[in-house]
């Protein structure tokens, strides 16, 4: 089964070719400041649909590898994050480019970037297999637990407050209960024959991360100047064996900061990012020295926001909960193409999850190569102006909802979807907890209602069995440890500033 | 109406959206189904939201006053970013909603020249370059996925002309 799921992708030159084709995709979205990994993800759903099953996820899977790698571009030569995952980047990649080390800094950017891929990639592989038999031994109720738990998480760390986070979820997990119930009746569709199947996951990941987007951006300045490019050469500034040595503990780190943060529900490479650059800075013998642009604070951010990738892979292939947004993303993908993740996915799917496996580690190989080479050509689209980009980003966008079902019904959900993004925005809420809760909304419903059949309505065994307690616990403990946080920085007269995840 | 800010607005809306839903479930329970029903999922969120937006509406009450003096230092929007944003949205309502009616090729043309007419910062020197575009992207769309992937995207009054 491994040898066969290897060479599934080693084989085959469309699965390279597809491979190619979605780093370079991915690295362009994420070099533009404005553009995301999500928007190259669901630009790129509706060819994948007509791909093989293994040459679909391959590309999805190197837009995701290749859009978290291409930020560090902008963050380093602009001072302005490409995607969110760079925020930390931009400390001390700023600064060194400033001081007219740009190719050294990018070059670091670049290694470490592939660094964290490759180590969370092996996370994912021994990871995945480990917690997919664990995960064998849930019942409805550690199921319903853990999606409870991805919520709260979700909730309580996306957006400013956490009220408009569950408020969020709440409403993302209402939506996903459109159409007919695991019981069989109709709900919420008020006589729509379109709306009995429930609302398609495609429509909604479209509206939100692509129109949705450029609604938000088109009441902002479009065309607005990225800034001066400062000049860089990456002859001669590769990564040294001694520097290599000297950064290894910290980039060891941030790995397993960013594989611990990718399998946490919707947290993200922002996220992963900032924590693992404030720990090398704590535990730096110049901490003074982080923001003046230090290697290590490059090492620390990149390494980390690409850790997230592998990590975020686990509980989406084993228990069908996405780490990410761009998780989202490629469980729409596999659902399309028939996979359904989850415990069982080794033993109905074990080919095709190893072909995936094979896709991430050559998806890292590629960016590291094409970002090296075409680091010159990536540079100069940064000038592509946004007026052309936009429109045809949303026209593509508009034939990927079409294609998903051939419905036109599908292209109004777009534009629905997008504009009640561009609202929910308006007034605060995130649409992190609002796509994932929607993502998760079936799952839990339907464990839901099985695990009280079985417990005759009684909710008391979802206390007493001890897998499903931690996790409730848990779900618990972290909203009050952010409820708690948030009212000690409000005494403090600090703002709470979270950034939105991609 | 100072204390009638976005917050409680919101809040207000987002309670009364779960109240509406708590009574559509009440009133689309099966008689006869037991208390683990169909409803019994969606009856348990509306009344979370309720109590959500309670919450959203306390705290928007005591943080009335900071909000109102932060909206009224707040910069007034720039008029043409506010026609951009409008025109935006409903030019992607458009194609939205006649994409079936007037066909992919028409209806994505006409979209483009018209949402890059809107973005691009100089159009009095550019309109042939955005003609240009508008009409290369839209072939080049058509061609990979309609022909090279085989997508059958609605033709309109073009089904004739273009159907292979």
């Amino acid at each position: 089964m491994i040898v066969e799921g290897i060479l599934s992708v080693i084989a085959s030159p469309a699965c390279w070719a597809w491979i190619a084709v979605g780093t370079v995709i991915g690295l362009i979205f994420g070099a533009i400041p404005g553009l995301s990994a999500p928007m190259a993800m669901v630009l790129m759903l509706p060819i994948s649909f007509v791909l093989e099953p293994i040459e679909g996820i391959s590309l999805l899977v190197a837009l995701y590898i290749g859009s978290t790698s291409g930020g560090l571009i902008s963050a380093i030569l602009l001072e302005i994050p490409g995607t969110p995952a760079s925020i930390a980047t931009v400390l001390d990649g700023g600064p060194m480019a400033r001081s007219g080390h740009a190719g050294k800094a990018l070059a670091a950017g670049i290694f470490y970037s592939f660094f964290g891929g490759i180590v969370s990639t092996i996370a994912l592989i021994f990871g995945a297999r480990a917690l997919a038999s664990f995960a064998l031994k849930f019942a409805p109720f550690e199921y319903f637990s853990i999606a409870v738990f991805s919520l709260t998480v979700i909730a309580s760390l996306a957006g400013d407050s956490i009220v408009d986070g569950l408020i969020s979820g709440v409403m993302g997990f209402m939506v996903s209960l459109i159409g007919l119930s695991p019981l069989g009746q109709v709900r919420f569709t008020f006589g729509s024959r379109n709306l009995l199947s429930g609302i398609d996951t495609v429509p909604i990941l479209i509206g939100i991360y692509a129109i949705g987007a450029i609604i938000s951006n088109a009441f902002g300045d479009v065309n607005q100047s990225v800034g001066e490019k400062r000049s860089y050469s990456l002859r001669d500034e590769l990564v040294t064996f001694k520097e290599f040595k000297d950064n290894l503990w910290n980039a060891i780190r941030a790995s397993l900061v960013g594989i611990g943060i990718g399998i946490l529900p919707g947290i993200g490479g922002s996220t992963a990012g900032l924590i693992s650059y404030s720990m090398a800075k704590d535990s730096s013998d110049h901490p003074e020295k982080f923001g003046t642009g230090v290697v290590d604070g490059i090492v620390a951010s990149e390494t980390a926001n690409n850790a997230v990738v592998g990590g975020s892979m686990i509980p989406l292939l084993t228990l069908g909960i996405p780490g990410s947004t761009p998780a989202c993303l490629l469980l729409a993908g596999l659902t399309i193409h028939g996979i359904t993740p989850g415990p069982l996915v080794f033993t109905n799917s074990g080919v095709f999850v190893y072909g995936v496996f094979t896709a991430t580690l050559l998806a890292n190989f590629a960016f590291l190569i094409i970002e090296t080479a075409g680091i010159k050509g990536f540079v100069k689209l940064l000038d592509i102006p946004k007026w052309i980009l936009y429109p045809v980003i949303i026209s593509m966008c508009v034939i990927g909802a079409y294609a998903n079902n051939n419905r036109s019904f599908d292209v109004i959900l777009v534009f629905s979807f997008g504009l009640l993004t561009y609202l929910l925005k308006k007034v605060r809420f995130n649409t992190t907890p609002f796509i994932i809760a929607y993502i998760l909304g079936r799952l839990a419903e339907t464990n839901l209602v099985r695990a009280l059949s079985q417990s005759s309505g009684s909710w008391t065994p979802f206390m007493t069995r001890p897998i499903s307690a931690v996790f409730l616990i848990a779900s618990v403990l972290s909203v009050g440890l952010v409820v708690r946080k948030r009212m000690k920085q409000r005494k403090a007269g600090q703002k709470i500033v979270v950034e939105e995840e991609d | 109406m100072k204390f009638l800010t976005k917050d409680c607005i919101s809040a207000i809306t987002v309670m009364l959206f779960s109240v509406a839903g708590y009574l559509y479930c009440g009133a689309n329970t099966l008689p006869g189904e037991g208390e683990i029903g169909s409803m019994y999922t969606p009856k348990l969120l509306c009344l979370c939201l309720l109590v959500l937006s309670v919450l959203k509406f306390i705290g928007a009450l005591r943080d009335a006053g900071a909000q109102n003096r932060a909206s009224a230092q707040k910069a007034v929007p720039d008029r043409r970013m506010i026609l951009t944003g409008t025109g935006t949205i409903v030019l992607i309502g458009l194609y939205c909603f006649l994409f079936r009616t007037l066909g992919f090729v028409i209806v994505t043309f006409f979209y483009l020249l018209g949402q890059m007419t809107l973005f691009c910062p100089n159009v009095k020197k550019l309109w042939w370059v955005i003609i240009l575009i508008a009409a290369l992207s839209t072939a080049a769309m058509f061609l990979i996925f309609s022909v090279a992937f085989g997508l059958m995207l609605p033709l309109g009054p073009l089904e004739e002309l273009l159907a292979f």
